[in-house]
This record gives structure tokens, C-alpha cells and sequence, in this order.
């Protein structure tokens, strides 16, 4: 209890010397305490309300998921019969996971949370969630189509969120710019140097450390895969100092040296990639399909057309890198049984059928197959990008991986963009890694 | 001394512990206990919110030992002083101005007070897109005008001199404000009197002026700069401590070891960093300012 309290007045103290940084944390500032996890389904009479952070905000119009989730909240306050009431708590995305540990060091937190697939390691490790085991298992073994098995879940043993939703890297190319789409990475390279003019550039890789470079690992990853590497192994032991880890980044270079690329891009992160893109100062972008409905809201967005990533090998695209918002149980949940009951109305037909409409993959295989779906305008796109999202699969990474993935742009930058050697740079991002990690 | 004035001084000296109490206890527990506690964190290793075992020194000399700690305090007095540099002449010019009976005085002093009402964040993100070196208007003027791209945020020194302006932009207001109210108590008679003896304006401005707002400066010194060392939003938001670590300060560095990395242990040391930086600094202001005043 002392190390607890010690822990959570350590983090206070932190955010209070750091006293110009209050308005940038976005930490939730409300949230229903609880007691420990122990013994949570019992209910209290006291507090009938379940708290979910999410990214979405349903008082929002501007993303159609946010439609969705206000209608999915509206619905289980209406229907349940527990009497429970679900209260949303929106923040940025890249907020959550600083809010939620924050919150737990403190033995709090929501009731519910949402999270990017690729963070899952990091909430269990910082203790913001709870397994949620028993009630997954009978839960997916009721939906067959279900594209994730409980098996594929278990992180040591135990399953600690389900994914909702899924999503596949892919390019974005303007068509009105590239007649031919490119067949491997060496052609982007020709391409994009090819169409970049005097208002935009060819293609554009975001290599700014912001946004924990999430940015350049979605393209880092699929290419490195494509290469014949990997990332890290099975212990994650880094594998990432390879020969197809310098291949990875001196395609990157080229594409600098090209001048498909220039300078700017190293400031850029995902949503100033995604901005150009709309405003027409960058043809060729790779971005996930979940972002369709943010960039089809533009001006331009008739002469957009998506690709799975090219590979090294022409003609064989890059092994698709696939995530997913995940839904939890958060570790100091009131009552586990609503709060599940709660995440399984995100997984209905009905609701899965709203989200495809809002460009976001379901997770229901079968769906692809209802006629509802396939006369969806934005059939064709949801089609290709599952056809493309079965040759990858959704990895959980390390509970360091935003800083690991910080380490690795600095090094792609200092290679691209300062002319260093790749192998050199990559086995110095390896040695400290090994370093942390006792390797 | 009669028992009655005994009583009434041990009155007057309750009630004032009474009026003071709730201030000392605040700043006692929103600042001297969490300094304390960030201080004890910051000799321990930390796993997530766990605080481990006691490991002496060993942040401080990763702060203090490395290039990349001194790159960071470098990049923080930079950022702090430079901006300091700007605002105190630039606020204290603009105040001067404003005090003037001017047509459109009280629009022209909404304008300029206006950045100061809004946040770090709007504020970070409102420069990064004008200054988009793709998108921006500014880029967009920049290229009609030269048929070169603005570039802002992708060259080290430019990239730090492009925060510190937006800070400055950002900040000058408070100081406006402070030296604004200051010169409107100065008394008139003062001004009146040195004209009789013959004064120039500029004898007005170095002898009466400065000096009667000195104190307000000195305020509006260590205030500012204790704002630029902790400063985190609005550079986070613009360039996250890029291009190359050029704009990534101590307090930049805190947060994202305390709160993206969670080695909260050497986050903790930056924070404490940063605290013993702001009370140097501020003991040079008092120390420059009152040495000039002797």
C-alpha cells in the first residue's frame, strides 16, 4: 500500500514539477474510483455508472465511428438490464496509455478501455487492465467468424482485450498523378522521384520522432517483413540490425536521394502526411484503411485510390501489418460482468455493419459476405483491404515499443537525411536495446 | 506593556496565522511534497508507477555525464534566454506604446493580449500549420515569392529559432500586461516636474520610466523564465524535440522519460534538474538587476 501510494505521489510529483507541461497530458480527469480488481462483478448501489476512455467522441460529428459509438452507448444504457450507465471519456489517442498507468499507479482508472492493438504489452505491464479470460473465451467461442482465436489472444495465458476492429497498412496514390500503380518498393522509388514537381512531392514517408514514430514503423515493419527480416524474435531479441534491416533503410534513402522525398518529411508525422496528401502537396502516402474516411474528406478525394504496399520482389507485395482497436476491462473495473457485457455490444452484426459503412474493417469475417455489405459504396475498398489484411497478422509488440521505435527513426534519420551507415546505425539501436534488456 | 495589548498582539498574530495557513499548506502539499517525492523517485529505479530499488546518483550522472543530457540543457538556456531576449524588450516596447493615448487603444490592446488567452497546444498547432513546409500559407507565400520551399522545422538552428519566436509570440502579452499596469501607477506629477527641469523624453524613458518599472521587469523576468524551463506543449506539439534532438529541453525530456518511456526514476531527475536551474537563474535576475539598482 506505502509503495503504492509512493507510486502515485512519484507520478504526481513529476506532472507538478513539469508544471508547464498540465494542458498537453490530457489525462482523464474524472474517473470512478474502485476497489481493487478482486471480487468486481459484485455491484454497488452507490455508483451505477461505468466509465470508458476511448479516442472516439460521441458528441463528435467529423468521424463516422464516433456516430457509431454514440449509438452503441445509447443503446446498452437503454437495453441493459443491469441498470448500469456507460459514460465516455474521449482523449487523444497517444494520450491513453500515459492517462490510464497514470491513473492505475493511483488504483484507479476507467471501467472500460480502449486502446491501439499495438499497446497491449504496455497495459499489461503498467497494470491498467485485467484479464478478462473466462468471459472472452465463451464470448468468441459464440462468434465463429470472429477473426481472432482465444488461442491468438492469450498473452502468458490469459486474453486482456478483444479487438473490434482491424486495419491493413496500404499506400495511397493519387491516380490522376500515377497512370500505373508501382510493383515493388524499387519502383515507388523510380515513380515518385518521377511525378515529384514544384508543387508536390512523389511519395512521402513521415520520419518525425513525433507521435512515438508510429508513422515510420507502419512502413518500417512491412518492408523489413518483405526483405525477409524481422522486427525482433520470439523472446524479443532484436533481429532488426539485418541485412534486410539496411535494405529497409537504404530504399528509404533513395527515396531522398530521388528527390522523391526532400527535407520536409522529417518533421512530418502521420497527420501532417495525411494532410498533405488531402491538400495535393504529396501524391503517395501510406497510411492505414481506418484513415479512408478522414482523407475521402477532401477535395481531391476522387482521384485517391488505395494499394497494399509493394514488396522488394515485383509483383509480391510487402506482407500486410495489420492492428486493431482492442477492447479491456480496466483493472479496477466496478462490475466486470456489465463492463463485458458492455464490449460485446461492439461485436453485433448490426454494429460491425455501421462501423464497415464508417471505412473501419470488421472483425466479423462472414460480414464480407452479407448482402447489406456488399452494397456498401466502399465495398470494393473494404474487400481488397481484408483480402490484402490475410497475408498478415496482428503481432503484439513489446511494452517498450514506442521507445524502441523512437530509437529507430533517429537512426533511419541520421541515415537518410545525414548520410551514416545503416548497418552501423541499426547494430547501435540494437546494442542498447540489448543493453536494456540484459540480451 | 499592558495585559490588553498582550492579548490583542497574540490576536493579531492567530488571525494572521489563520489567513496564511491555507497558503503555506497548499504550496506545501502542491509543491514542496511532490519536489520532495520527485526528488526521493528520481535515486530509485522505477518500473512503470513501482518505485524500485535505491540506485544513488546513477540518473544524474545520465544527465549529467552524457552529451545528450548537456544537449538538453544547452537547448533549454537557449530556449529560455532567447525567448527572455525577445519578450522582456518587446513587452515592455509594446506597453510603452499602449500607454499612449492612441486612437483604437483598447482594440489594439485586445489584439495583442489575444495569444496569451489561448492554450499551448492551440497555439503549437496553429504555428506548425501556418509554418508547414507542404501546406502552410506561410510556405505557400514563401514559395510564391522565392520558388523555394519554407523550410521551418527541418534545420537545427531554424527549427530553434522558429520555437523560440512562436514562444515569443505566444508569452510577450503577460509581460505587455504587467509593465502596462506598472507604468499606469507611475505618478504624473514626476513626469510634469522633470519637464519643468528640462527633461528629453529619452531623460523621461531611462529616469523615471525604467526605473519606477524595474521591479515589475524583474517580476515579469523570473516569472517568464521559470515558464520557459518547464515549458513542454508547445514545443511537444510543434517538432517534438526534433530535428535531430535541436529543440528537445530538459522539460521536454522529463515528460517524455516520465510519461512516454515511463522510466519515471530519470524523469524525476530532470525535473529536479530543472528545479535547481530555475532557482539559479532566478538568484542571477534578483542578483544582475538589484547590483545595477545599488
Amino acid at each position: 500500500m506505502k509503495k503504492r501510494f509512493l507510486a502515485a505521489a512519484g507520478l504526481m510529483a513529476l506532472a507538478a514539477c513539469l508544471s508547464g507541461c498540465q494542458g498537453s497530458q490530457g489525462t482523464a480527469a474524472s474517473t470512478n474510483g474502485g476497489e481493487a480488481a478482486s471480487d468486481t462483478s459484485a455491484a454497488s448501489d452507490e455508483d451505477k455508472t461505468l466509465t470508458l476512455w476511448i479516442f472516439l467522441n460521441p458528441e463528435s460529428t467529423e468521424d463516422a465511428r464516433s456516430i457509431v459509438l454514440k449509438n452503441i452507448v445509447e443503446k446498452y444504457n437503454d437495453e441493459n438490464e443491469n441498470g448500469y450507465q456507460v459514460v465516455v471519456e474521449s482523449m487523444n489517442w497517444d494520450k491513453i496509455e500515459t492517462a490510464a498507468i497514470q491513473a492505475a499507479a493511483a488504483n484507479t482508472g476507467p471501467d472500460i478501455i480502449n486502446f491501439f492493438s499495438d499497446y497491449l504489452q504496455t497495459h499489461i505491464e503498467g497494470g491498467t487492465v485485467q484479464p478478462m479470460t473466462q468471459y472472452a473465451e465463451e464470448f468468441i467461442a459464440s462468434m465463429p467468424d470472429y477473426l481472432h482465436t482465444a488461442d491468438s489472444l492469450k498473452i502468458g495465458g490469459e486474453i486482456y482485450g478483444l479487438p473490434w476492429e482491424t486495419r491493413v497498412y496500404v499506400n495511397w496514390y493519387r491516380k490522376d498523378i500515377y497512370e500505373t500503380l508501382p510493383n515493388s518498393l524499387d519502383e515507388l522509388v523510380e515513380m515518385a522521384a518521377e511525378k515529384t514537381d514544384e508543387r508536390g512531392l512523389g511519395f512521402a514517408l513521415g520520419l518525425s520522432e513525433g507521435s512515438s514514430a508510429s508513422t515510420f514503423m507502419e512502413s518500417f515493419i512491412p518492408w523489413i517483413h518483405s526483405a525477409g527480416g524481422e522486427l525482433l524474435d520470439p523472446d524479443g531479441k532484436p533481429l532488426f540490425n539485418s541485412d534486410a534491416g539496411v535494405r529497409v533503410l537504404n530504399t528509404m534513402k533513395a527515396l531522398y536521394d530521388s528527390g522523391a522525398m526532400d527535407n520536409s518529411v522529417l518533421s512530418m508525422t502521420l497527420d501532417d502526411v495525411q494532410d498533405g496528401f488531402k491538400a495535393g502537396t504529396i501524391y503517395g502516402i501510406s497510411v492505414g484503411s481506418h484513415r479512408a474516411s478522414t482523407l475521402y474528406n477532401s477535395d481531391l478525394a476522387e482521384n485517391f485510390v488505395s494499394a497494399p504496399i509493394p514488396g522488394f520482389e515485383s509483383g509480391t507485395p510487402a506482407p500486410a501489418l495489420v492492428a486493431g482497436q482492442t477492447l479491456a476491462l480496466g483493472k479496477y473495473c466496478k462490475n466486470t460482468d456489465a463492463a463485458f457485457d458492455f464490449i460485446t455490444y461492439f461485436f453485433s452484426e448490426e454494429t460491425q455493419i455501421e462501423f464497415l459503412k464508417a471505412n473501419s474493417m470488421t472483425v466479423r469475417s462472414s460480414l464480407y459476405d452479407n448482402p447489406d455489405v456488399q452494397a456498401l459504396e466502399n465495398y470494393d475498398d473494404l474487400a481488397a483491404w481484408n483480402e490484402y489484411a490475410s497475408t498478415g497478422t496482428m503481432t503484439v509488440h513489446p511494452d517498450d515499443y514506442a521507445e524502441l521505435s523512437v530509437s529507430l527513426v533517429k537512426a533511419a534519420q541520421e541515415v537518410i537525411f545525414n548520410g551514416a551507415d545503416p548497418k552501423e546505425q541499426l547494430d547501435s539501436v540494437a546494442a542498447w536495446y540489448n543493453e536494456k534488456h540484459g540480451f | 506593556m499592558t495585559a490588553e495589548k498582550k492579548t490583542r498582539r497574540w490576536k493579531d498574530k492567530w488571525i494572521s496565522i489563520i489567513f496564511v495557513a491555507p497558503t503555506i499548506l497548499l504550496i506545501l502539499f502542491v509543491s514542496i511534497v511532490p519536489m520532495v517525492i520527485a526528488f526521493r523517485t528520481s535515486l530509485h529505479d522505477t518500473n512503470y508507477g513501482e518505485i524500485l530499488g535505491f540506485v544513488g546518483l546513477k540518473h544524474y550522472k545520465q544527465i549529467l555525464l552524457t552529451g545528450d543530457g548537456w544537449n538538453n540543457i544547452f537547448n533549454t538556456i537557449l530556449y529560455a534566454m532567447g525567448s527572455l531576449a525577445v519578450v522582456i524588450p518587446l513587452g515592455v516596447m509594446a506597453a510603452v506604446g499602449l500607454n499612449n493615448k492612441l486612437k483604437c487603444v483598447t482594440l489594439l490592446r485586445t489584439l495583442i493580449i489575444l495569444p496569451w488567452v489561448l492554450s499551448q497546444t492551440v497555439v503549437a498547432l496553429l504555428w506548425k500549420w501556418l509554418l508547414n513546409g507542404n501546406f502552410g500559407p506561410v510556405s505557400y507565400v514563401w514559395f510564391a515569392l522565392t520558388g523555394e520551399k519554407a523550410d521551418f522545422f527541418n534545420t537545427a538552428w531554424i527549427a530553434r529559432i522558429t520555437v523560440i519566436l512562436v514562444n515569443v509570440w505566444f508569452t510577450f502579452p503577460i509581460v505587455l500586461i504587467l509593465t502596462l499596469a506598472a507604468l499606469q501607477s507611475i505618478p504624473l506629477d514626476l513626469f510634469e516636474a522633470a519637464k519643468v527641469d528640462g527633461a528629453s523624453r529619452r531623460d523621461l524613458f531611462w529616469k523615471i520610466t525604467l526605473p519606477m518599472i524595474k521591479p515589475t521587469i524583474l517580476t515579469a523576468v523570473v516569472m517568464q523564465s521559470m515558464e520557459y524551463f518547464s515549458m513542454v506543449t508547445l514545443i511537444f506539439v510543434m517538432t517534438a524535440g526534433g530535428p535531430f534532438d535541436a529543440t528537445e529541453t530538459i522539460s521536454l525530456r522529463a515528460f517524455k522519460e516520465g510519461f512516454t518511456y515511463w522510466h519515471l526514476g530519470l524523469g524525476s531527475a530532470f525535473s529536479i534538474v530543472i528545479f535547481v536551474m530555475n532557482i539559479l537563474f532566478s538568484l542571477i535576475y534578483v542578483r544582475i538587476l538589484r547590483n545595477k539598482e545599488d
